[in-house]
């Protein structure tokens, strides 16, 4: 071990000491738990004396309905208000009864099916209450024509064999391949019906071509073995041979295996409604949930026994294949429902027992009504609201990405302007730092970097002022998307199309600016429909060609950017002549600009297609939805749907209404991300304490205490250095552009360096800095390496005592330990020492042989703490 | 490689025959071994100026580093009223005989009735005469950056009152040179750095408003790197700014990167606005001349009298004679109707009422066409008529911004609007990637007689204002000599041996004739022989695209200078002319200056001496 080693070692060592002194000393905020106040209640207990609360009033639903036709039938369900407040599933316990019982027939568990034409009343009574539901039954004697699709279909879906995991997946599964969720019937008709195996990159089927069904031999068609294991089926068994379900695939079979009539002519789904959307259930509690389904001719149908359920969180809710929920454990789960080429998402939330005397929570804004209404539900009691020092520091780090200065955070807490926090949220967003902070969130996010080898440093130099003028500005945010997306010419904004010298391919291009600005990924419908969403590979490729005319004029570094303004090059001077057309890759044929919404946009002399789709992606709501969500993650250490970006009908945003009202409230605004930033820290639920009050359920996001987040790379470099007045050094090697070395000017934060590539920081490295090689999300997972960089690395040691830090200078100037702990804790912690942090740790130092050497390892473990490396 | 004797240069002194042989010989044997000039010896090579100028009636103390520089004997400007005392030079570093670089101090004595602009600064030693480096003259009083750091937050360094010249280095890795100075509400000032080649500088204006977290501090309000970084841009900044309030406030100098060095010298202009004194970014050149003609660049005026300008590079008796499947002979006009060719060419002016769904109006080549792109998607249209093997010249300047802000995208439709011509030039590379240059030139040959429509836009659909203005000369083809390429500026020949110069000829528009090339002025003793090199012929490739159509068939020709053994020495640099001078079916045309080298015979190595 040589000697640095041994210095390091033993400071290392040293400084550990100071952590276990100041575990005891400095507040972890992971790791105290419940406040005196919410200790004193006794949940259980409470929850117990409350939940006895007698029903109030009954909902049965659906209040209406009409049953056409032989066998159709619809679930009901007995929605009861208990006293509290809240809602519970009282099917089970209710007895239900017809006004006119010739008219239809009760079923297991609130279910009716027609008998003969009329209307009837259906009755739900629990005690001496009652509701209602009025039921017309007409055709009761028509059986109604088959269909493939409404007959044969929904069996398979029910069954799972139209999932990704199975036969909907890129190219089937043991050769046979169906529609995801029966999107396509007259493809599931063919493939089940002709055979053949899918190929990727045409749209004629592959050989062998085995067909699903024998008309010879009914009872041997693949169709029926397979489920039934008659042959073996990886999928395992999926349909009992004396269930109604095989009985009715082999009748298909044995009739010949119709389609019925054209797709054209046929009453389709036009969408799917699930009742209840939100359910909230306490551990071992049901729900029943009906799925009613409008048809294209304006009907309704219960489609409850057609469709497929699925949840998220299996731990949280078991569903039945009739819908039936039952809660497990605390949590919130989604639940999908799927069939008919259509879907619906509900959640249900499992809570926890309830609370004697819920605190009263005033609300500041819609957020915190939206939070406090979902907790309150939830019986979850939100943190107290966060204490000045928490809040200050939290909101330095989120508006400006540094924290506060000494002398201000003694200042706010010594204030007593009882509007402070308001006063500070202004002060920080008019702040040079907000413009420096929230253009490096951004370079990160729009992808400022040199990417080869440093060739056009410039590109990114011009691309990162743009970016600065932006926040500088306050531009309105739909303003910059469409600037970014549209760019053309040599102008700043175009340059991030140029990563690599060279236009990306148009998909690339495509997916990247639908995954910034519309919060989806596209990217898996590139070769096959995408295997959870409804977006097909023609919509890809129709998007795609939206990019499909963009070159690249003239060499490096002087490139333009535009859209050929032919659309397509009549006399090619190259033999390429289609060089411009997107090609769709299964059919081979020109694939024109399609937005997502079906409509068709034509390249015109005057107009190019990018601009279009600009001007309609900003415009779609998924634009402020998508925006908002990245936003808050920023706030909340989370997006209201994580990830940020992959919006899916099957990851739910965990508060949809206040999703959608943050989105409105942001188009309202003008885009203004100002505004936004401002109605987010001003909500009461930002300001909560990180400190919680009772048990939180796993894996909820809940928002009823501020999260603790690490400081990303660049923000904790740059708070080591101004907690300990040491800036850092920024060196910048020698590369194709610049040939000689270089550095950034001296006190040069970390949130101002303009490519990751270029300025060199083994520090951000290990803490994670993106490359910005594609769209960044960082991993914040710690690193062994990280540990090694605390214990021994030039940033957590070598900026202690030197010319010019802070605590150095202290000593030198003859401060005594107190001012110097003072000092030091509300340059990391923006707060006070208590007095027995005070009182202990002067008593460290002065029992420690060399002072220098105490004031050392204190700051060592001040900036190793936990509550230094988070913002909490 | 084929060496020919052409007969076409000529020294304008005669070479005597026993010697030509005797050159002839040398030029045989040197012309693949010898660098351009000649010169075994080491010449001196400059690399910065520190300070990058002065006022008129200063005397500065000048420091030049470079190479080679330990003989000095003089320093040349390319004005009079510069005069240079030579009054040190050292080698530079404690090891002195490791850099190799000298450091030369000089007392610069600029004249009272100097004009601000750049000028030219040589050195000559015993090695020759050195490259040039610029230096300013600038009418602001001058400042010069103090020895200390003086960097944000710490201390900036006052400026004295604008209008003033400051004059610093960046010399230190990351190094930043802040100045504070003070401006009056309202105040608009310029600001402009010119720097040493080495430095790549950028602008940044604070205020002093620093916001919550430090009150005392600065906030950015404005910065400049560069205009546009593009080939042949200047990469110096300039910015204006008008301060809406009294106060302290502070520009900061730095280098791209924080690369530094001490050749990283730069000139800080503040000057009140409007600015009165010529721009510092560009040279306090003549008007141009002949010499100065440029075939396929942006900014190259198009003016009326283009084709007697184009026909003065050519045999101008030629352009009477009638010919089959002449530009102008259109489908509809008669053979006899053959305009006067040097007639001034007739101007129309074009704007958005040409463009779609209008009649767009008919011209005759040669016409010259004006207008603006306003608006973004705007096109401008003409219509004319060509005869079979009729050629067509599309040439386009731009007057107010031009590439690549703005990119006037040329497209000839025929009468299906079927696209026959474009000034995009596009190839496949090596990758198979398609690449496109825009061209300021193009060139067209009619396959058949017919209507033809001429679009001109911007080649996006996103800009148009009021600097995107274009000239478009739609013309015959002239068969004339093109840009004559010189890269050398001097040569240092040496006593007893030959130099070589190369010179490329650009031949446009089909022209087939000679081109002679003479050297005038050349000093005593040294003598020209001229050789061709004629590159092998070979056919463009597939994937080069019409390449005939934006790029001018060129060749190489080189001189061969021979410098007689006993030729005296020069103390000062000798003025050469080369001009060029077409042949055509054996007519001369007029004789064109091409370039002025400043020539040096030096003794030979043997003689060289230190002095």
């Amino acid at each position: 071990m040589n000697a640095f080693m041994d210095s390091h070692g033993w400071l290392a060592w040293r400084g550990l000491r100071w952590v276990v002194c100041l575990a005891a000393a400095v507040v972890s905020p992971a790791e105290v738990t419940v406040p005196a106040r919410a200790a004193s209640a006794s949940p259980g207990t409470a929850a117990k004396a409350t939940f006895d609360a007698s029903v109030v009033s009954l909902h049965l639903y659906p209040e209406e309905r009409t049953l056409r036709g032989a066998n159709a039938s619809q679930q009901y369900v007995l929605m009861g208000t208990l006293a509290d407040g809240s809602r519970k599933d009282l099917t089970a316990q209710a007895s239900f009864s017809l006004s006119d019982p010739k008219v239809a027939r009760g079923q297991q568990r609130g279910r009716f099916a027609a008998v003969a034409d009329g209307e009837t009343e259906v009755v739900a009574a629990v005690g001496k209450l009652d509701a209602r539901s009025r039921l017309r039954v007409e055709d009761a004697n028509r059986t109604r024509p088959f269909h493939f699709s409404r007959d044969v279909l929904p069996i398979l879906t029910r069954r799972g064999c139209n999932q990704t995991e199975c036969h909907s997946g890129l190219k089937g599964r043991g050769g046979f391949k169906l529609s995801m969720n029966a999107s396509h019937p007259r493809q599931d008709y063919d493939w089940i019906v002709q055979g053949g195996m899918y190929q990727v990159l045409t749209d004629e089927p592959g050989e062998p071509r085995i067909p699903r069904v024998d008309l010879e031999q009914p009872e041997k068609s693949l169709l029926l073995q397979k489920p039934t294991m008659q042959v073996p089926h990886v999928g395992g068994p999926r349909i009992d041979q004396g269930s109604k379900e095989y009985a009715l695939l082999l009748d298909w079979v044995q009739g010949g295996s119709p389609y019925g009539e054209q797709d054209s002519k046929r009453v389709k789904v036009v969408r799917m409604e699930l009742f209840p959307r939100e359910t909230v259930l306490r551990r071992g509690e049901e729900q029943q949930l009906v799925v009613s389904a409008h048809l294209s001719d304006g009907s309704v149908e219960d489609y409850t026994s057609r469709v497929r359920f699925d949840v998220n969180h299996g731990s949280v809710a078991g569903i039945s294949a009739r819908g039936l929920v039952r809660a497990r454990n605390g949590g919130e789960t989604a639940i999908l429902v799927r069939g008919a080429g259509q879907e619906v998402l509900g959640t249900v939330g499992v809570v926890a027992d309830r609370v004697a005397e819920y605190p009263d929570l005033t609300a500041r804004n819609f957020i915190d009504e939206r939070i406090f209404a979902k907790l309150r539900r939830f019986n979850i009691v939100p943190a107290e609201v966060s204490s000045d020092s928490e809040f200050l520091r939290r909101v330095c780090l989120d508006l400006t990405g540094r924290i506060p200065p000494v002398a201000r955070a003694k200042e706010f807490l010594e204030d007593q302007d009882p509007r402070k926090r308001e006063k500070l949220v202004e002060a920080l967003l008019e702040s040079p730092e907000y413009v420096d902070y929230w253009t490096f969130r951004f370079a990160d996010l729009f992808r400022v970097s040199v990417f080869v080898l440093g060739i056009n440093p410039k590109w990114s130099q011009s691309y990162w002022e743009w970016i600065r003028d932006a926040v500088e500005r306050n531009r309105p945010y739909d303003e910059v998307a469409r600037e970014r997306i549209s760019s053309q010419g040599y102008s700043a904004a175009s340059r991030h199309y140029l990563p690599y010298l060279v236009v990306p391919p148009p998909e690339n291009m495509m997916g990247e600016q639908v995954r910034v600005f519309m919060g989806r990924r596209l990217d898996c419908a590139q070769c096959h429909d995408h295997p959870y969403e409804r977006w097909t590979q023609n919509q890809f490729w129709g998007m795609t060609a939206f990019f499909g005319s963009m070159f690249k004029l003239g060499g490096n570094p002087e490139s333009v950017i535009f859209d050929h303004p032919n659309g397509t090059e009549v006399a090619p001077d190259v033999p390429s002549p289609n060089d411009l057309r997107v090609l769709h890759p299964r059919t081979g044929e020109v694939v024109d600009p399609v937005l997502l919404d079906g409509t068709r946009v034509a390249h015109t002399p005057t107009n190019y297609p990018r601009g279009d789709l600009a001007r309609w992606m900003t415009s779609h709501p998924y634009f402020a939805e998508a925006a908002v969500n990245r936003i808050w993650s920023y706030f909340f250490g989370r997006g209201l749907v994580e990830p940020v970006d992959d919006f899916r009908s099957n990851n739910p945003p965990t508060h949809p209404r206040l999703l959608r009202q943050l989105a409105q409230h942001f188009a309202d605004n003008g885009y203004d991300l100002k505004q936004l930033f401002r109605v987010i820290v001003s909500s009461r639920t930002y300001q909560l304490s990180s400190t919680t009050r009772g048990p939180q359920p796993a894996g909820l996001a809940t928002y009823a205490h501020a999260p603790s987040r690490p400081l990303e790379a660049e923000i904790l470099l740059d708070a080591i250095c101004d907690v300990t007045g040491v800036p850092e050094h920024f060196p910048v090697p020698a590369f194709a552009s610049v040939r000689t070395d270089g550095a950034a000017p001296k006190g040069t934060r970390a949130i101002h360096l303009k490519e990751p590539d270029v300025y060199a920081s083994s520090f951000l490295d290990i803490y994670g800095r993106p490359t910005r090689f594609s769209v960044p999300e960082r991993d914040s997972e710690p690193m062994l390496s990280q540990a090694l960089h605390i214990l021994a690395g030039s940033t957590y040691n070598d900026k202690l005592w030197t010319e010019g830090s802070r605590v150095y200078d202290l000593f030198r100037q003859g401060a005594p330990d107190e001012e110097i702990v003072e000092e030091l804790y509300l340059a990391a912690f923006a707060r006070f020492p208590t007095s027995s942090e005070s009182e202990e740790l002067s008593g460290l130092i002065a029992r420690t042989a060399s002072r220098e050497q105490a004031l050392r390892d204190l700051q060592w473990a001040v900036l190793s703490s936990r509550e230094f490396a988070e913002n909490h | 490689m084929k060496i020919e004797r052409t007969g076409l240069g000529h020294a304008v002194r005669p070479l005597a025959l026993s010697n030509l042989a005797a050159a002839f010989r040398a030029a045989l044997l040197l012309l693949s071994t010898v660098p351009a000039g000649g010169s075994t010896l080491p010449e001196p090579t400059l690399s910065s100026v520190f300070p990058l100028g002065g006022q008129p009636g200063a005397q500065v103390q000048v420091t030049i580093r470079g190479k080679q520089l330990a003989s000095p004997r003089a320093v040349w400007f390319d004005s009079s009223g510069l005069n240079a005392e030579i009054v040190n030079c050292e080698a530079e570093g404690e090891d002195k005989s490791e850099s190799g670089v000298d450091r030369l101090t000089l007392r610069v004595s600029i004249g009272p009735n100097e004009k601000p602009g750049e000028r030219l600064l040589r050195v000559v030693t015993t090695g020759g005469l050195s490259n040039s480096l610029p230096f300013w003259v600038h009418q602001a009083p001058a400042q010069m950056e103090s020895d200390s750091a003086h960097e944000l937050p710490h201390g900036a360094e006052p400026l004295k009152p604008y209008p003033l010249a400051v004059h610093g280095r960046i010399t230190r890795l990351g190094e930043v040179d802040d100045f504070s100075f003070q401006a009056p509400a309202g105040t608009r000032l310029r600001f402009q750095v010119v720097s040493s080649p080495a430095l790549d500088p950028a602008i940044t204006l604070y205020e002093t408003d620093g916001g919550w977290f430090n009150p005392k501090g600065t906030r950015r309000i404005a910065f400049n790197d560069e205009e546009v970084f593009y080939p042949g841009s200047s990469t110096e900044p300039a910015l204006s700014y008008r301060f809406d309030r009294q106060g302290t406030y502070f520009v900061r100098v730095s280098s791209f990167k924080g690369v530094a060095s001490p050749d990283h010298a730069y000139l800080l202009r503040v000057v009140p606005e409007p600015d009165r004194e010529a721009p510092a970014g560009s040279p306090n050149r003549p008007e141009p001349t002949p010499a100065d003609w440029e075939e396929r660049t942006w900014n190259r005026p198009l003016a009326a009298d283009r084709m007697k300008a184009l026909w003065t590079r050519s045999v101008p008796s030629l352009a009477s004679r009638p010919e089959g499947g002449s530009d102008s002979e259109t489908a509809d006009s008669a053979p006899d109707a053959k305009p006067d060719p040097f007639a001034p060419i007739p101007l129309v002016v074009l704007d958005s009422r040409q463009s779609a769904g209008r009649e767009p109006a008919r011209i005759t080549p040669p016409t010259l066409l004006a207008g603006t792109i306003q608006r973004p998607g705007e096109i401008h249209r003409v219509r004319f008529s060509a005869a079979v093997g009729g050629s067509i010249v599309l040439e386009v300047e731009t007057p107010g911004k031009t590439v690549p802000l703005f990119n006037p995208y040329l497209k000839l439709l025929d009468a299906d609007g079927v696209e026959v011509l474009t000034n995009v030039h596009s190839i496949l590379n090596s990758n198979s990637e398609i690449q496109k240059q825009i061209h300021p030139k193009t060139t067209h040959s009619f396959p058949r007689a017919g209507e033809f429509t001429l679009e001109i836009r911007d080649i996006t659909s996103t800009y148009g204002d009021a600097e995107m203005r274009y000239r478009v000369l739609v013309r015959p083809q002239v068969p004339h000599m093109g840009k004559i390429h010189i890269e050398e500026e001097v040569l240092n020949l040496e006593a007893g041996r030959a130099g070589k110069l190369s010179v490329i000829t650009d031949q446009e528009e089909g022209f087939e004739g000679a081109i002679m090339l003479t050297m005038e002025g050349l000093p005593p003793g040294v003598e020209t022989v001229t050789a061709t090199r004629t590159e092998p012929v070979t056919p463009p490739a597939i994937n080069r695209g019409r390449e005939e159509r934006y790029v001018a068939r060129n060749q190489k020709a080189t001189f061969v200078l021979v410098v007689s053994p006993d030729a005296p020495e020069t103390r000062r640099p000798v003025t050469v002319r080369v001009s060029a001078r077409p042949v055509m079916e054996g007519l001369l045309g007029p004789v064109t200056p091409v370039k002025d080298l400043f020539v040096m015979v030096l003794p030979t190595r043997e003689g060289h001496r230190e002095d």
